[in-house]
């Protein structure tokens, strides 16, 4: 089960100072996750039901199915349990043929993994020239707007550079109105007249919720930050409308972005932030200098096909099953199911189990860390009860190497290392026993780094566990796209997969071939349609 | 072993609750995004039981759309002011009349949208516009070329606009140009129509500009008005199903055939052809409009 974004927020009802709320890797944390994942889910369903009848909608849903009725001699054995429920064996094959194509489908139990699985092909629709995807641009206050008519597409908005976002002025004569948005005046899909209001709270990236096929105007409002209205573009960043991130410091909707590494090979990661401030006014008031208002919460490497290196070029959420789809230059799609990878149980090492009670903790920056860099940690006497005999701090890496922590801090040797406390005989106190210092760690494989902490006193040995991740994802599903050099992809408002380049796009349609027998009614539903389905006994 | 051809199988999807309400039920077959550009459609414009209504709505009842072909505007000197002296486009079962002074009758041209020595294209009427020298026209349609004219949708550039909300400013602009007449309530704002700005002296004085559609007040209005005015942009569209009102008089084009008239000699379209027949028997048949069979 992938790590909920969620899991932050439960752990935040903990108090401050517990392991439960602080480290990822902790129990507590971990058995949260459990919860966080089903929710996470529900809370999928329950943003589709929100919408469920707005007819600008994200996510459409499927509408139909196809289905063959069963003959009496193609149907398996009945088995009657002693329970009185009656189960049916498996088909042993069904083939569909449409045109020269057969396909061998495979069955599904549900009607839910019917109409949501990963699609097993995509085949192209059709492709559209498009010579100019920028709509309307602001710079610095000068407007450009092409008026052409276009193919309906859910305007895509990006707002950057702003330093103002004018507050409501409070005398009399009131010449500002506190509002922060865009007006777009255009055509519809149907060529219907059509005003639409974003809402612009603060620098970022929007969608329009039309679908514009001519735009006629735009009239910004309320701030002075560099506009530009696209068909599609490839962005900073893009929002997931199903999940939120929670952290220490800000809630809010998750965001993702592509970032290129700058080390060896340039592997590209996710950065999962979400931003501090929602509105723009609060703290953009003319000032020269704007504050950094991101809550990053986590970092992951998007790996590509057979857990290489790819160079990702996009990504984009789609609208029906949330799965991030990412382009990369060789022209494959690859699938992900996005999340932070949950924190396993510590490794398990000889004498360094983790006990309850702890005296010293390890403290990393971040519980997660970039591949081929140092990560600083810090040891911290948290509990000064009695004064500390010796300290060993060892790791373990993703491949089961244990290693411990030599004297100058920086290195790690499977030879064991011991440090030891001052003044131990006698010391009048535990606080000068022990001195906490820094020191680092290579993080030079994927995957989870567990770091265990055992400290003695005169009277127990206690161990403490945290763990460190460097974090990856892999593709749970690929496919290729026949375009020579692609630039993006993004999801069309009939939720096909679009790829783009410079010419134009190419709009994809995905194919799920599986097929789920309901034997109670002598039928079996398909989610494809096929000139022929074969079935065997 | 069995072969089997599947079939359509609709399930269940929100938007058909919402095609309930309205009363459009998804098609065996239909998409769900094609189904829900069909109900996106009938949400902004209803359909409803009066002509323009009728004639709009007909074909989004069988998943068929009308196809914005064309966009007619106006030519204008160096103030930004029409070239046409009062602009009037209007399209009937079997003509386009194109107008440059509607109130003194004067054609810019018109043309019988069938027959191939008449407009029976698309690319005839837009070669028409083209060497107009009162209207401009801009095609939106990449494949208009090689559409039949005759369905063209019904419709003219009369446009009506009811109770506006007045803003309270003595200088109101309207939400479309082009005035040609107006209706407001009865309300101390509108007492005594001036001819220029000068005249407004008194409470009760207003002018309107009808070319820019605005209103100059001598005190702050409240309330709203109607008024007629002409709708350019003129979008044209076709039709897949073009209907029209049987008693328009142009229908004799298509439903007539000619005969001599004896006191002109002339040819006269006055002779039901197989056409209206066929119309006048499917009419009967329902409603024969006589006592008995």
């Amino acid at each position: 089960m992938i790590r909920s974004t969620r899991t932050p927020k439960i752990a935040l009802a903990f108090p401050d100072w517990t392991v439960a709320r602080n480290d990822p890797s902790s129990f507590t944390q971990r058995l949260l996750n459990v919860w966080a994942g089903v929710v996470d889910f529900q809370v999928i369903e329950q943003v589709k039901k929100m919408e469920e009848q707005d007819l600008l909608k994200y996510s459409l849903g499927a509408g139909h199915l196809y289905r063959f009725n069963l003959l009496d001699d193609d149907m398996p054995d009945v088995a009657i349990n002693p329970n009185g429920t009656r189960t049916w064996p498996s088909l042993s094959s069904v083939t569909a043929t449409n045109g020269d194509d057969s396909y061998s489908l495979t069955e599904v139990t549900t009607l839910e993994e019917l109409l949501y699985n990963l699609p097993t092909r995509i085949a192209l629709l059709e492709t559209q020239t498009i010579t100019d995807r920028t709509i309307y641009t602001r710079v610095s206050g000068v407007e450009t707007l092409t008026t052409i008519h276009q193919l309906p597409h859910r305007l895509k908005i990006e707002v950057t550079g702003s330093t103002n976002y004018y507050k409501q002025t409070a005398s009399r004569n009131v010449t500002v109105s506190g509002l922060h948005r865009i007006i777009i005046t255009g055509r519809d899909i149907n060529y219907q007249s059509v005003v639409e209001t974003v809402e612009i709270p603060d620098d970022g990236i929007y969608l329009a919720r039309n679908f514009f096929t001519e735009v006629e105007a735009v009239d910004p409002t309320g701030f002075d930050g560099d506009i530009s209205i696209y068909l599609y573009n490839v962005s900073d960043y893009v929002e997931d409308r199903y999940r939120i991130a929670i952290g220490d410091y800000a809630q809010g909707p998750l965001r993702l972005r592509l970032v290129e590494d700058d080390i060896e090979d340039n592997p590209y990661y996710l950065q999962y932030f979400t931003p501090i401030e929602k509105l723009g006014e609060s703290y953009r008031d003319g000032q020269d200098e704007i504050p950094e208002n991101e809550d990053l919460q986590w970092e992951q490497y998007i790996l590509g096909l057979e857990g290489t290196f790819a160079t990702i070029l996009d990504i984009a959420v789609h609208p029906d099953t949330a799965r991030l789809y990412a382009l990369d230059d060789s022209g494959n799609i690859l699938i992900y199911d996005i999340g932070p990878t949950p924190f396993g149980p510590p490794a398990v090492v000889a004498d360094f189990t983790p006990t309850l009670a702890t005296y010293i903790e390890l403290d990393p920056l971040s519980h997660w860390a970039h591949y081929a860099t140092d990560l600083q940690f810090f040891t911290v006497f948290k509990r000064m009860r009695l004064p500390i005999h010796s300290v060993q701090i060892i790791r373990v890496s993703p491949s089961a190497v244990v290693e411990y922590l030599q004297s100058d801090k920086v290195s790690w040797d499977v030879s064991s290392y011991t440090f030891y406390g001052e003044d131990i005989d006698g010391a009048p106190s535990p606080d000068i026993s022990w001195k906490d210092f820094p020191f680092t760690s290579s993080m030079s494989e994927f995957g989870q780094w567990s770091y265990f902490c055992k400290v003695q006193t005169s009277i127990d040995t206690t161990v403490f566990h945290t763990a460190v991740m460097v974090d990856s994802i892999l593709p749970v599903a690929h496919f290729s796209v026949a375009v020579a050099i692609p630039w993006g992809l993004f999801f069309d408002h009939n939720n096909h997969l679009v790829v783009f380049d410079s010419d134009g796009i190419y709009v994809y349609q995905e194919f799920l071939d599986q097929y789920l027998a309901d034997f109670s009614n002598h039928q079996v539903l398909l989610k494809e349609s096929y000139d022929s389905v074969e079935v065997t006994k | 072993m069995s072969t089997y051809t599947p079939v359509y199988h609709k399930i269940w999807n929100p938007l058909d609750d919402v095609g309930a309400m309205y009363s459009f039920v998804r098609f065996n077959g239909e998409l769900v995004y094609e189904y829900r550009r069909r109900l996106l459609l009938e949400a902004r414009d209803k359909s409803g039981p009066t002509q323009k209504q009728f004639i709009s709505t007909i074909n989004r009842q069988l998943a068929q759309y009308d196809v914005p072909v064309f966009k007619i505007t106006l030519k204008t000197d160096v103030d930004n002011n029409p070239l046409a002296e009062d602009p009037f486009i209007s399209i009937t079962s079997t003509y386009l009349y194109v107008y440059h002074d509607y109130d003194n009758d004067l054609l810019d041209f018109s043309t019988q949208l069938s027959g191939v020595e008449n407009s029976i294209l698309l690319s005839d009427v837009y070669a028409l516009f083209t060497a107009s020298t009162y209207f401009d026209i801009e095609a939106i349609d990449e494949d208009y070329a090689d559409r039949l004219s005759i369905n063209l949708k019904f419709s003219d550039t009369a446009g009506y606009r009811e109770n506006e909300i007045l803003l309270q400013s003595r200088e109101v602009k309207l939400k479309y140009p082009l005035v040609k007449a107006l209706y407001p309530e009865r309300s101390p704002y509108f007492l005594n129509e001036v001819l220029d700005l000068a005249s407004i002296v008194d409470d009760g004085d207003f002018y309107i500009d009808y070319l820019q559609g605005v209103i100059f007040f001598h005190s702050y209005p409240s309330g709203t008005v109607s008024y007629a005015y002409r709708d350019f942009p003129f979008v044209m569209y076709w039709q897949p199903i073009k209907a029209w009102p049987y008693n328009d008089p142009d229908k004799k084009y298509a439903f007539k055939d000619a005969i001599v008239a004896d006191d002109t000699g002339l040819d006269d379209l006055v002779l039901i052809n197989t056409d209206e027949a066929s119309v006048i028997n499917t009419l009967q048949k329902v409603h024969p409009l006589t006592w008995g069979e």
